[in-house]
């Protein structure tokens, strides 16, 4: 049962107690904790600068409020929220008022009369639902309508997509959908589905849900659909829209909360596009399990770089922890992904005692040449000096005339010339218009996809650019991703 | 007997007390050692702290009885009293009225009924009529988790209050211990070194090694 187990990942995972000592501690402050905290004091700032949040048509503060409240005014449809909550509880979501009237309709398609919101209401103002439990303030506000693109997975309720955020990067982003067991809540305990989003696409990767009824605590399964529809979708491979103004909205709220390390929660509205629904300063462990990958490493890897601006964090993260989604093409088409330049390893062949072991390389993935080719230097380098100082030793015309002329000098010299073990055999190469002789030799090296041996035709690095290009016979095994550069 | 323990015992401290007070700063380090190494999640320090002293002066088996009865009870008048709207602490000093009854006739049922669990002391007039409200007094920390997050939330945080204090029951127990803590009182201060390294602690905790094994599965 073990075996399949990779143990050394746990080193990659961020708990509770590191989430606390190492990130929140330093790095949240009391003061930018308070604001984020408090729904009120977040709107209000990311107003100030520009971050649009679903719109706030009231607050009620005290019992009194409460009593002397216009009902008729309200809108038809609203959210009723407490200020300090947590983990979106006491939220009620009304999507409608019955004709002639004072009836509201709930999500869930039960009436409410005004008593019934008087009640919520004050639950919410004597604290029941917040954070230590002091009075609160109940806000009611703009409902956010589904983005088209997101409604067909959220079973009555809004998905709002998180982003963490550290060191002005984006580290770590999902989206959580409400289902009929959360009835409405996007949050993962009350029952809803965290799907994790590839930071470079902005394509949705592995969906988890709680496990109903289990022994532990946070037990979570991974799931493929959704669940409560007619016609239930895929989770994987939605592509969210606005991503990248998203992130953009993302960091902007890092740096004017002040926190250090914490997450947005956005949601999609179809007229106004990315709401920033709260910011916190405490981010929850589950978006790993929704990622399947480790915050912990992500958030060291972000450590201490300079930060430019706000594309500059984009970038960073799109480079670094992009590339959920190519893994999953990659295992679905047992290719791999390779940029256009590569790391290598070539392996010296007839090793002595004075040569190394290796060499590391940058090859180039080339579809425009056939055959694989290597610098004739680093193929001396690497132990086929003498092959080559064969190859020379003939009286090999430099260039031919045609095709059929190289053909010809190699169908009648060339057994002498592949008589040498390291040599293959002959290839003709063109060059410009003419025709030249080239050996190819057997190189052991070592790709993205592991150690191979590939026939090389030796060449010369002044017209290949690269020590090494990899050509189109080689290139069956990979899909060649153009965008990404380093 | 130390020289410190017998200067305390002549100064008006009793030596039960001494050595209950010893034993606070103990069950206090298991209940951090639980929390941040283990990952349970207790109802504070106050409450298992003072459940494993309770469970000592009822026994275990009796005192169990009871926190499982007052959790039932506490459910069942929670769904009475639901219906009726009412302040917080309204709701809650009823609710004590309802439990205190239940766990009155618990005691006398017990008593007479033939699958009577006994205590550890065989006779009930010798248990601390403390450890009884401490035990009733649970019904508080079970309503406020379960109205503010879930009944699953709560029935896991009192399954895990319970554990830890079964643990400081059994340390409590180990008469070892009380023997030398009369001997090297002093002894106590060694916890604070290993208290501090806990407060250090930085890595995962053991429910989190079961939380996380799906990213570890290749």
């Amino acid at each position: 049962m073990f075996r399949r187990f990779d143990f050394r990942k746990y080193k990659e995972i961020l708990g509770i107690n590191r989430r606390n000592q190492v990130y929140i501690r330093p790095h949240n402050h009391a003061k930018a904790k308070r604001i984020a905290d408090n729904k009120i004091l977040t709107k209000r700032l990311l107003n100030k600068h520009n971050i649009s949040t679903p719109e706030l048509y009231k607050v009620v503060r005290t019992k009194k409020q409460l009593m002397y409240m216009d009902w008729a005014s309200l809108p038809k449809s609203f959210v009723i929220k407490p200020n300090r909550g947590s983990t979106g509880s006491g939220i009620l979501v009304i999507y409608g008022r019955a004709k002639d009237k004072l009836e509201w309709i709930r999500s869930t398609g039960a009436r409410l009369n005004q008593y019934d919101l008087e009640v919520h209401m004050l639950n919410i103002l004597e604290g029941r639902y917040s954070m230590g439990n002091r009075s609160d303030m109940v806000l009611i506000e703009e409902r956010v309508k589904n983005h088209p693109v997101i409604k067909p997975y959220a079973y009555k309720g809004i998905p709002d997509v998180r982003v963490v955020v550290y060191n002005q990067v984006p580290v770590m982003a999902y989206i959580r959908i409400p289902t009929r067991r959360s009835a409405g809540k996007a949050n993962l305990n009350a029952g809803g589905l965290a799907v994790g989003i590839d930071i470079s696409s902005g394509l949705t990767t592995n969906a988890i849900r709680t496990v109903p009824l289990s022994f532990m605590e946070y037990d979570y399964e991974i799931v493929e659909t959704t669940a409560d529809f007619a016609q239930n979708l895929p989770l994987r491979g939605i592509q969210i829209p606005f991503f990248n103004k998203i992130l953009r909205i993302a960091l902007q709220a890092q740096q004017i909360s002040g926190l250090g390390f914490m997450a947005v929660d956005i949601a999609i509205d179809r007229d106004r596009g990315p709401l920033v629904f709260e910011i916190n300063a405490r981010p929850g462990p589950a978006i790993q399990i929704a990622n399947m990958a480790g915050l912990r490493s992500r958030l060291e890897r972000v450590e201490g770089l300079k930060v430019r601006d706000i594309d500059h964090g984009i970038r960073i993260a799109k480079n670094l922890f992009g590339g959920e989604v190519e893994d999953e093409i990659a295992s679905i088409s047992g290719k791999t992904i390779v940029r256009l330049t590569e790391r290598a390893v070539v392996y010296h062949v007839g090793r002595t005692k004075n040569s190394k072991k290796y060499e590391v390389i940058r090859v180039s993935f080339n579809p425009s040449y056939r055959t694989s080719r290597i610098d004739q230097g680093l193929a001396s380098r690497i132990g086929f000096r003498n092959a080559i100082k064969h190859f020379k030793s003939f009286d090999i015309p430099d260039r031919f005339d045609s095709l059929s002329d190289a053909q010809q000098f190699i169908d009648t010299q060339g057994e002498e010339i592949v008589a040498h073990e390291q040599i293959e055999r002959l290839a003709r190469v063109q060059v410009g218009d003419k025709y030249m002789i080239s050996p190819v030799l057997p190189v052991p090296i070592k790709l993205p996809d592991g150690k191979k041996t590939i026939d090389m035709i030796v060449s010369s690095q002044s017209v290949l650019k690269y020590p090494a290009v990899i050509g189109r016979n080689e290139m069956k095994s990979y899909l060649l991703d153009t965008g990404r550069t380093f | 007997m130390s020289e410190f323990t017998q200067w305390i015992t002549t100064h008006g401290v009793p030596l039960s007390t001494f050595i209950y007070l010893l034993y606070v700063p103990i069950i206090a380090t298991i209940i951090n050692f639980s929390r941040y190494i283990l990952g349970f999640k207790t109802y504070g320090v106050y409450a298992p702290l003072t459940l494993a002293f309770a469970l000592y002066y009822t026994g275990i088996r009796f005192g169990l009885l009871l926190t499982v009865g007052v959790i039932l009870a506490t459910l069942l008048s929670y769904r009475v009293l639901r219906k009726i709207r009412m302040h917080y602490v309204s709701r809650i000093t009823i609710n004590y009225i309802l439990i205190v009854l239940f766990v009155i006739f618990l005691i006398a049922f017990n008593e007479i009924s033939p699958i009577s669990i006994t205590t550890d002391r065989h006779d009930p007039n010798a248990i601390h009529p403390l450890a009884i409200v401490v035990i009733a007094a649970l019904s508080d920390y079970f309503i406020k988790k379960f109205v503010r997050k879930s009944l699953l939330t709560a029935a896991f945080s009192m399954a895990e209050t319970m554990a830890v204090s079964i643990i400081g029951w059994l340390f409590l127990r180990y008469e070892p211990l009380g023997t030398f803590l009369i001997q090297y009182p002093w002894s106590i201060l060694l916890l604070v070194p290993f208290n501090l390294w806990l407060g250090q602690y930085s890595g995962l905790r053991l429910n989190e090694y079961i939380r996380f094994r799906h990213i570890v599965r290749s």
